[in-house]
């Protein structure tokens, strides 16, 4: 090795060392503090939700970057038509939904990119949740993880609180009746309330847009990124196909199912309704509740219910982190998710699904049905999980007792031989370069949600390309 | 880690007597100092950091300009007294309405008009105005409480539309049995029911749960010209009528 380097000066010397000079220094930075891992080996993409949040959190920093380039944070001048003559919206109302109209029907790429921002989105309530649950069961909360766990918990609060402020940026019917609600539940805070609401959602609706414009792509982000410099660990995994594949779900998403833009909200026309987004149903069924106060209802309750989560570590005192040695942690956090389901499921409901949701009584949640079910439910998963895994427990006690080997069970990998993983190789990389082509056919067809698609699918491939070599290069 | 290095810099500063030997001769002397003064140097420095904190904070918070304020929005100027219709115009609605038929339907009947605030603002400044029914149409005039001895303005109600229950704008359409005597303004999203004399809850979730009735328009009539004003708004849309 000491003797080639001398004879042979290759072309890329130079820039080699100029990226090892550049590398030296770096090292003065907080950059190389962060070590990131890249899994040769296959492990289970549960164990990094969390960095797959991250990186939607990156996408939607970089579509919400291009997004702003053409969004109008105004609401603008509504003025309601002249008497004896049919409404006709004046064209200076709501700018900030034309704006987003007009990004997604006419601004080149603008489809793409506000879908793959608002199914980003979407994956990052989700994943987050995942995350969340995952380290639950996993018992990641305690052992010196509970500022992980406080940090994580905050996140996950701001992330939909982000999410909140995104959605009614665009102004339509949906986003306004979610303003609709916020303001009211911030108003009937107690002591502050009045102030508060003032402070957050301004006077009129321009103030409420360019605070919420201010709030969704600075102020939050913002606080998101600080508390994410204590949240993350210092061992970052950074698994590429992993990315690459949930990226590329994330796109197929959005071209399977195009977010609509929405009616469009004027303050001239008569109120219609619609239900909130999937991670506020649950709240929407409290608060709809029938005899519930708002405050309590949207705030007093998931208040309680994420404290309950946050405090988690204060409780478990218990060494053990497995699954089987704690029944009632795992237990509640089966009955927690359970609750979840039920109440949104609950939000999603009107009375007769036949009938549009403005006929009387159609949202009203009657309180015996709804806490009644809420309640067999949680009972129900509470007491068969903790059952389950006592059970479990005794027969795993009884087997040691009798020193009887515990059994498990064992997967037998299947190994892809050499002309197999040549073929497949070679198989994805022809079927990335057809959809090249066939992105730009779709986009010149303004085949818009189809493109979208094969996006995603590139993606997915190339996942899988890079996933079949690194399990190839690991058998040889 | 610590440990390790706090040995080496001792060694090195132990062996040279000739500096320290100055700097050991005055400190006899600093006790005696320290004794005189009534505070140490150490606590009049954290006194003076700990005031001059105090005098920097209290600086931005006068109770009479709070400095938060930046974060206030700034609200439009209100409106004054604003003329809303003439007596005649709600009449005619009124009658028209009746030999149509739709005496239960008060939205025809009533007419729109933001105030103190423009549209432009916001639209939980959107009010109505309706004639109340009376005979012969329904066996007993309603009367808008407030101005029960005025003889014009008795049979003329004004509110605030925004629902007080989650802030939809409220229709005035009707929301009773046609012929019951009863006219209710509905809100569209969740029901909220609402006397139509006095914007009193009756039914769905701002009666169940006990909240306020609707902010009122304050009007004044002018027999000479038959016009009615808009004075003020008697409460805070969107949260209720507190007089």
């Amino acid at each position: 090795m000491a003797g080639q380097p001398s004879s042979k000066k290759g072309v890329l010397d130079p820039i080699i060392a100029l990226l090892r000079w550049i590398w030296d220094r770096l090292e003065r930075t907080l950059l190389l503090a962060i070590k990131l891992v890249f899994p040769s080996r296959f492990i289970s993409p549960l164990g990094f939700l969390g960095m797959l949040t991250v990186i939607v959190f990156l996408i939607l920093g970089v579509t919400g970057a291009l997004l702003l380039f053409h969004f109008q944070p105004i609401f603008g001048d509504c003025p309601p038509a002249a008497a004896n003559t049919t409404y006709v919206p004046a064209p200076t109302c709501n700018s900030a939904f034309n704006s987003v109209s007009a990004i997604n029907n006419q601004v080149n790429w603008g489809f793409l990119i506000r879908n793959i921002h608002y199914q980003a989105s979407n994956a990052m309530v989700l994943l987050a949740v995942m995350h969340m649950f995952y380290q639950y069961f996993a018992g990641r909360y305690k052992l010196r993880y509970e500022i992980l766990w406080v940090t994580g918990i905050i996140l996950g609060v701001v992330t939909i609180i982000e999410a909140y402020t995104g959605y009614d940026l665009i102004f339509n019917i949906r986003g306004q009746l979610a303003i609709n609600i916020g303001q009211t539940l911030t108003y009937y805070t107690p002591v502050l309330g009045a102030n508060l609401a003032q402070i957050i959602f301004g006077f009129s609706f321009n103030d409420l847009t360019i605070r919420f414009y201010a709030f969704h792509v600075f102020i939050i982000p913002i606080i998101m990124l600080a508390i994410m410099s204590i949240h993350l660990p210092k061992n970052l995994v950074l698994d590429i196909p992993s990315a690459s594949a949930i990226t590329g779900m994330i796109l197929i998403l959005g071209g399977l199912f195009p977010v609509e833009v929405g009616v469009r909200y004027d303050p001239n026309q008569l109120t219609q309704i619609t239900f909130p987004e999937w991670y506020f149903t649950s709240l929407y069924a409290f608060i709809r509740t029938q005899g519930l106060p708002p405050f309590i209802a949207g705030a007093i309750i998931p208040g309680v219910f994420v404290l309950i989560f946050t405090v988690v570590p204060f409780f478990d005192r218990g060494r053990k982190i497995a699954m089987i040695d704690r029944p009632f942690w795992v237990a509640l956090g089966v009955a927690a998710l359970g609750q979840i389901a039920i109440v949104t499921v609950w939000g999603f409901r009107a009375s007769n699904p036949f009938q549009p949701l403005l006929t009387e009584g159609q949202l009203l949640i009657d309180p015996v049905l709804f806490s009644g079910s809420l309640l067999i439910a949680t009972a129900l998963s509470y007491g068969f999980v903790y059952a389950f895994v006592r059970w479990r427990r005794a027969k795993l006690d009884a087997l040691r007792a009798a020193k009887k080997p515990i059994p498990y069970r064992k997967v037998n990998p299947y190994f892809l031989s050499k002309g197999e993983v040549y073929a497949l190789l070679g198989g994805l990389l022809l079927l990335q370069a057809f959809l090249d082509v066939a992105i730009f056919r779709a986009f010149l067809d303004t085949l818009n949600n189809f493109a979208l698609l094969e996006i995603g699918m590139v993606l997915v491939a190339f996942a899988a390309t890079v996933h079949i070599y690194r399990v190839s290069v690991q058998v040889k | 880690m610590s440990d390790e290095k706090k040995p080496t810099p001792q060694p090195s500063s132990t062996p040279s007597p000739s500096v320290k030997a100055p700097t050991v001769s005055p400190q006899p002397a600093k006790p005696a100092s320290a004794k005189t003064s009534a505070i140490s140097r150490r606590a009049f420095v954290v006194g003076a950091l700990g005031a001059s904190t105090l005098l920097a904070v209290a600086a931005f918070a006068p109770p009479s300009l709070p400095s938060w304020d930046i974060l206030n929005p700034l609200p439009p100027t209100k409106e004054g007294p604003t003329q809303v219709t003439t007596l005649n115009a709600l009449e005619s609605k009124y009658r028209n309405a009746v030999s149509a038929g739709n005496l239960y339907s008060p939205s025809d009947y009533s007419e729109f008009f933001y105030f103190p605030y423009p549209v432009t603002a916001s639209p939980y400044y959107k009010n109505v105005i309706t004639r109340l029914p009376g005979p012969p149409d329904i066996p007993t005039q309603i009367v808008n409480p407030f101005y029960a001895s005025d003889p014009v303005l008795s049979k003329v109600a004004a509110f605030n539309l925004t629902c007080v229950h989650l802030r939809c704008i409220v229709n005035p359409g009707y929301a009773g049995n046609p012929g019951s005597g009863e006219f209710r303004l509905q809100c569209p999203c969740h029901g909220s029911q609402y006397r139509l004399a006095d914007a009193v809850p009756v039914a769905g979730p701002a009666f169940d749960l006990g909240l306020l009735p609707l902010p009122r328009v304050k009007l004044s009539y002018d027999p000479a010209t038959g016009n009615i004003t808009a004075t003020d708004l008697d409460g805070v849309a969107g949260v209720g009528r507190t007089a």
